[in-house]
């Protein structure tokens, strides 16, 4: 199989590169009488070049070669064609009966040569007898492939219509066939490909006007129905006289005429008993089976789309969706069918889908069991059976449960009206939707608004000296905690200049006073300014004395001193600061 | 028979335009499984100005009769915006969704959670609250300019970010809910 398509692959690319240039072989008339006078005819899409003619000794060559050029130019939409093509024609007769091939000729397109395909051309003897050509001018032919088929094993039936060349149809009636006992599927008809037959030494044009697949219904012998035409056509009659250029004029003769085709039986046999069980009336060949399924796990109530592709050759564009034994628990819609079903020569081939969706009523684990479905192999006249895959699901527990009945036509009849009564306008719906636009742009507006006034005043009471003040405290403990270090050292000199120089960069920076003026005058002026009680400006004074004696004095007692005056500088301040807030 | 009560139903009802009547007249065609002159009698109260779950959802349950899922589930998707508890009516627009068979494909996870957080609430309560929220916030706006440092800087952004979020949620909830209400006046033009 994968051989097959790979040639099929490469013949189709073969074919397309080659249609860029060919050099063409045709022949106006094959098959063709030994009498006829024939042309042959090579032609490329190019200009070519040292045409290496075929040698043609079989034939008497009449006249030839004929060499033609012809270009082209065609504009359309803007789009503007070059059609270049060369021709040689030859005009041949044959010397006797019989298939004549000519083999292959050459041309050269631009420096490379191009080489036709080898033709055969079948030439027929020519039988002059007068009283048969007139006995059969028109007439219909009709060809079944099989004549001996089993119940719906596909056959195709062809009508042709058969012309006498030089016969003028007029008028043509074609009426329907129509089969009995058997299905019908026709195949539509290019009308432009006609071809040429010989028989019995006359030239016939041939038209196929009916091409069918039929599938038997019926065992027994069945008649395929005749075809019938009406058809009115001209014909020479009597010897008129002579035109002024001395050319036989004749009478036309309008003759109608209604032909029928022979019917004939076709032997339809039954198929071989006993029938397996899973049998669904599928006749042909290659038939293949296959499942398909979107999901495994889902909740109940919802959905699971469960595909079986049908495959094959034969009557399937007739099979129908067949019973599958689906769990009872799931409800289960009527399968959706696509046709991708193609009619061929001599059957029909393709595939069916149908898609089944299931909803699992409750939650738990299911088993979509494997299906079996046979067919009757034509080619080997037996039964095959075919398997899908098996699928468990697991059904978790949904948002809404539903039970089998609710989604079919029991809920049509549950469904009642409403009778309660409360109407509204519907122009108040959007109502609140109109206040609530504008309310909240409004108050989102009042917000920003207020937050950029927020920023700019902030912006603007930042104020050098109260930033100062801020930052006192905060420089005298620093200070403090230097002193605290130097108890652990035991440094006595830098502890109590650290004291002192606390206490006066603490008041410097809270009041705001340069460090030029700072005095002990300045203190109290300060502190009764501020209202802070005289006690307290006694006491910072006399700590400042008190450090600035004990920087020169040594006394016994260091350490128990030096704990004190750091617990006094602490207690100022604080206080200090109570009074200032 | 069912035609000629029919047609004197609908001259009554051209006479004397009652909105309770016609639903008393509609219920007595439901019963005669007339559901197409059914239709045409709550269309010719909405025409009027007039709305009500009920009759979104009786308009429902008629084209769920007719077998036209589409039509029905868009209907029962009106009733619910109007009357969002009811349970029926969530019933049946599962229903029509099975009948109708749009496989629903797999919505994106953030998708999925918008719709459960906007379905929290009922739009006019998603009003309320986005305008509570909008008035607090104000409130504490103001009370920062007074005194100083009532909410830290960061959870004032918060509460700003909250707010635009719950406007965002009321649009969304709106839009849904205008294009539910347009769909049906889409589909008449189609079919005209």
């Amino acid at each position: 199989m994968k051989k097959l398509l790979f040639y099929l692959f490469t013949l189709f690319t073969f074919s397309v590169n080659a249609q860029d240039l060919q050099l063409e072989v045709k022949v106006n008339k094959n098959p063709a009488l030994t009498s006829e006078i024939i042309q042959l005819q090579f032609s490329i899409n190019a200009k070519g070049d040292d045409f290496i003619p075929p040698p043609l000794s079989n034939f008497h060559v009449l006249s030839g070669p004929a060499s033609g050029f012809n270009q082209s130019y065609s504009s359309i939409n803007g789009k503007t064609e070059n059609k270049i093509s060369t021709t040689i024609s030859y005009t041949l007769q044959a010397k006797k009966e019989g298939e004549f091939t000519v083999s292959s000729a050459s041309v050269k397109v631009s420096g490379k040569k191009y080489k036709s395909s080898p033709y055969t051309i079948k030439f027929v003897k020519d039988i002059n007898n007068k009283s048969k050509q007139s006995e059969k001018t028109i007439f219909i032919s009709a060809t079944a492939s099989k004549t001996n088929v089993f119940i719906g094993e596909q056959f195709s039936v062809i009508y042709n219509l058969y012309i006498k060349n030089g016969i003028n149809i007029q008028k043509s009636e074609v009426f329907p066939t129509t089969f009995d006992n058997f299905w019908e599927d026709g195949i539509e008809i290019n009308q432009k490909k006609n071809k040429r037959e010989i028989i019995d030494g006359i030239a016939y044009t041939v038209i196929k006007y009916k091409h069918s697949i039929l599938t038997p219904q019926k065992s027994g012998k069945q008649i395929v129905p005749p075809a019938q035409i009406n058809l009115s056509y001209i014909t020479r009659g009597k010897l008129r006289g002579y035109d002024i250029f001395n050319r036989p004029v004749y009478h036309q003769k309008i003759t109608s005429e209604s032909l029928k085709s022979k019917s004939f039986n076709i032997n339809v046999k039954e198929l071989p008993t006993p029938k397996p069980q899973y049998f669904y009336e599928s006749v042909g060949s290659n038939f293949s089976l296959k499942s398909e399924i979107d999901r495994t796990k889902l909740k109940s109530g919802e959905a699971i789309n469960y595909k079986i592709i049908l495959r094959g050759t034969g009557n399937i564009n007739l099979s129908e969706p067949f019973p599958l034994g689906f769990p009872d628990e799931f409800d289960v819609f009527d399968p959706n069918v696509t046709n991708k079903t193609f009619i061929g020569n001599k059957s029909v081939n393709g595939s069916k889908i149908f898609e089944y969706i299931l909803i699992p009523g409750s939650e738990g684990v299911y088993t979509i069991p494997s299906f079996k479905y046979s067919y009757f192999d034509i080619n080997t006249e037996k039964y095959v059976e075919l398997k899908t895959k098996e699928y468990k699901i697991n059904v978790l527990k949904g948002d809404l449960n539903f039970t089998k009945d609710s989604t079919n036509n029991i809920s049509k009849k549950n469904m009642e009206l409403e009778k309660e009564l409360n109407f509204t306008k519907i122009s108040e719906r959007a109502k609140w939707q109109k206040y609530y636009f504008i309310s909240f742009w409004t108050l989102f507006s009042f917000v920003i608004l207020l937050i950029v006034f927020n920023i700019y005043n902030k912006n603007k009471t930042i104020n050098p000296i109260n930033e100062k003040r801020r930052r006192s405290t905060k420089i005298a403990i620093k200070r403090l905690k230097t002193a605290n270090k130097c108890i652990l050292n035991n440094n006595f000199d830098q502890f109590f200049e650290e004291i002192e120089k606390s206490l006066w960069g603490y008041f410097g920076q809270k009041f705001n006073v340069e460090s030029s003026k700072l005095s002990k005058e300045n203190i109290i002026k300060y502190f009764t300014d501020n209202n802070i009680g005289k006690d307290l400006e006694s006491e910072f004074i006399n700590l400042i004395i008190h450090c600035e004696f004990a920087r020169y004095a040594p006394s016994s007692n260091k350490n128990m001193e030096m704990k004190q005056i750091l617990n006094r500088a602490k207690e100022i301040i604080i206080k200090v600061e109570t009074y200032t807030k | 028979m069912k035609k000629g009560i029919t047609y004197l139903f609908l001259v009554f009802s051209f006479h004397s335009f009652s909105a309770e009547k016609i639903f008393e007249k509609a219920d007595s065609l439901y019963q005669l499984s007339d559901y197409q002159t059914v239709i045409d009698q709550y269309n010719f109260v909405l025409e009027k100005g007039l709305e009500s779950s009920s009759v979104y959802y009786n308009l429902g349950v008629c084209y769920f009769q007719l077998e036209k899922y589409e039509k029905s589930k868009n209907y029962f998707n009106k009733c619910l915006i109007l009357n969002p508890e009811n349970t029926k009516c969530k019933e049946n627009i599962k229903l029509c969704k099975l009948k109708v068979l749009k496989k629903d494909s797999p919505e994106f996870f953030y998708k999925t959670w918008w719709k459960n957080y906007s379905n929290l609430l009922k739009i006019n309560n998603w009003y309320l609250l986005s305008l509570f929220s909008i008035i607090t916030l104000l409130i504490l706006t103001f009370l920062s300019t007074v005194k100083k440092k009532i909410i830290s800087k960061y959870l004032f952004v918060v509460l700003l970010i909250v707010n635009l979020l719950f406007y965002l949620t009321t649009q969304g909830k709106e839009k849904k809910n205008k294009r539910i209400f347009n769909q049906d006046l889409q589909n008449i033009s189609i079919n005209k």
